[in-house]
């Protein structure tokens, strides 16, 4: 069963120009035990929809979608407390920018410690408690991968560097056994060694304690070697979505196929300092949306249909919204 | 190939603030080590956090004066006098900042972004400067209109563009990028790498980068330098470098980085 169902999440923003869709009919599906990727470039709503899930979006945006729902449990009819509760328990976000997300005044042992749920506690004496509370934070900062806990405890955010911050994130997120791992762009900036270890770490998770894993971000390196499928996002559509098997040896969207000729890595063929190959222009702000399929103006593909955008069209369990496919002749 | 910059037994020390009761030590230390770098090469600064990559590359474009050692540059200078001479180096080594967004003023259109460095820099009349700010545009794929926008008026890729015509239009012969794609997304960044390129290819200039996406670093640098805790621990060609890597720790950021590669169905490894 899917654990996250989203179907045709549509996000709207108050701006003098009227109402804007930043998101605009998105999908999405997280299965149990899967790793699934959201790519997208910034600016395309993958933000929005990780903060649609956890609830935190300001009142004047307007949300509408035939469905989000949690194990079948509708979130957006949900109360707050409801709704927190499956914040607390099951899903866990690690958000952007990790030190900014992290009290400046309060150290990290101590952020880590007020995060335990009462439930893994226990009973005791006040003393027998907090000691508890420390041993769960000092396994769980082992556990992904930072050996020098007393250090880390005792420093407050501004003294640690990115990566240690972005694996305190991560092992705070995991401190209430969450269900689903929401990871927005965790790998940001981060040197290849540190990457492959938060990388490894996460597919242990995945792996030993069936966690699901929502990898939010733009590095399809990191992606392609760890996630089970992937959903590609542009300006709020949903443009493909399968398995990333199919969608690294046939992607029918153009935009996919850009996407994934833009990591030279993934080309065999490709000479030193060739040209890579780029869809012009750039992502269009929110207030110069095109109408219908939003790639348009930058597909080459494009003909006089693309206004109007594009129902999902489905092959198996890869699901992709074009007019004019690629592979389409194969068909 | 010409040599265009060398450094000999580059040192740079930052000591730590004195504390009461403590003696002063030293916080980082850099080098000492040489370094050169030819005409028209690509050079890809690669390491760990606090390796000194960021501060090698400020001693190379002349932000900070190292403690030790010297930066040669080996173009005769048109000027005679000492003074003269040390300017129209610095002209020579520009440099791109790690965020775009960030190093360009949000008080300046990016005609006076770009009018900056040339009233500080050169003589050139009100007029003469126009001219090169529109060709410098449009050789970084702008428009000419752009002159009179804001930063924050500009996407992504085109700050980028903006922070390169900054760089470009001195004339250097040596660019120096920190991180120049880091913060970019993936289509914006083949665009700059492709740009980078192009630039490189008509103006024979010479780019040293730092960069923690060694996809990248493979396709665009002719040479690679590795450094690790303010010491250069292997240079070499970049293919060489990624096939055989001799020192443990390249050994360990080249293997992080293939194992991250997907193998082929076909059986090809992809390299």
């Amino acid at each position: 069963m899917a654990l996250l169902d989203i179907k045709n999440l549509t996000l709207e923003i108050d701006t003098e120009a009227g109402w804007i869709k930043a998101l605009d009919k998105a999908n999405l599906m997280v299965k149990e035990n899967e790793i699934q990727a959201l790519v997208g470039e910034s600016g395309s709503g993958k933000s929005l929809i990780v903060r649609a899930i956890s609830g935190g979006l300001p009142q004047q945006m307007r949300i509408t979608a035939d469905r989000l729902t949690w194990r079948g449990k509708n979130l957006l009819a949900m109360n707050g407390e409801e709704r927190r509760e499956i914040m607390r328990r099951d899903i866990a976000v690690v958000f952007q920018d990790p030190i900014g997300t992290l009290d400046p005044t309060v150290s990290l042992g101590e952020q880590l410690e007020e995060s335990v749920p009462y439930e893994f506690v226990g009973s005791g004496w006040f003393w027998q408690k907090r000691a508890v509370r420390r041993k769960i934070a000092i396994q769980l900062l082992h556990k992904v991968g930072i050996k020098d806990h007393v250090a880390t405890m005792r420093a407050y955010p501004h003294q640690i560097t990115t990566d240690i911050g972005q694996k305190f994130m991560i092992a705070m997120a995991l401190v209430s056994q969450p269900a689903l791992l929401i990871a927005d762009d965790p790998t940001r900036g981060m040197e290849a060694t540190t990457k492959t270890q938060i990388l490894k770490l996460f597919k242990r998770l995945n792996q030993t304690k069936g966690l699901s894993i929502l990898f939010v971000g733009h590095d399809l390196l990191a992606i392609s070697s760890m996630a089970d499928s992937m959903t590609v996002l542009y300006c709020g559509q949903t443009v493909e979505s399968g398995p990333i098997q199919k969608l690294q040896k046939r992607p029918l969207h153009p935009y996919t196929k850009a996407l994934m000729e833009s990591a030279p890595s993934f080309r065999v063929d490709l000479a030193p300092k060739s040209p890579l190959v780029t869809l012009p222009g750039t992502i269009p702000t929110l207030q110069h949306l095109p109408i219908g399929c939003r790639l348009g103006p930058r597909c080459e593909r494009a003909q006089k249909t693309c206004v109007q955008a594009p129902e999902i069209r489905k092959i198996h369990d890869h699901q992709y919204s074009c007019h004019f496919p690629l592979h389409s002749k194969a068909k | 190939m010409t040599t265009i910059l060398s450094a000999k037994a580059l040192t740079y020390v930052s000591e730590a603030p004195r504390r009461f009761g403590r003696r002063k030590h030293e916080a980082f230390k850099l080098g000492p080590f040489d370094l050169t770098i030819e005409k028209a090469e690509t050079v890809a600064i690669i390491g760990g956090n606090r390796s000194g990559k960021s501060v090698l590359a400020r001693l190379l474009c002349g932000a900070m004066q190292p403690t030790d050692g010297e930066i040669i540059f080996h173009q005769d200078a048109p000027h005679s006098s000492t003074a003269a001479k040390q300017q129209w180096q610095k002209q020579q080594v520009r440099m791109i900042f790690q965020r775009s967004s960030e190093s360009l003023n949000p008080a300046l259109t990016i005609g006076g972004i770009l009018h900056e460095p040339l009233k500080l820099n050169t003589d050139l009349s009100y007029a003469q400067r126009e001219e090169k700010i529109a060709a410098v545009l449009s050789q970084v794929g702008l428009l000419r209109e752009h002159y009179f926008f804001y930063p924050h008026m500009l996407s992504d890729g085109q700050q980028q563009r903006v922070a390169m015509a900054r760089a470009l239009i001195l004339n250097p012969s040596v660019i120096v990028a920190d991180e120049p794609f880091a913060a970019l997304d993936p289509s914006v960044r083949s665009q700059t790498v492709n740009l980078i390129l192009q630039l490189q290819r008509d103006l024979g200039l010479s780019f040293v980068f730092i960069s923690h996406n060694l996809g990248i670093v493979r396709h665009i640098a002719d040479r690679m330098v590795v450094m690790n805790e303010g010491q250069i621990i292997e240079a070499g060609r970049t293919d060489t470098l990624f096939r055989w890597p001799k020192h443990e720790i390249t050994q360990r950021l080249i293997s992080a980085h293939q194992s991250l590669i997907p193998q082929a169905s076909d059986g090809k490894r992809l390299k």
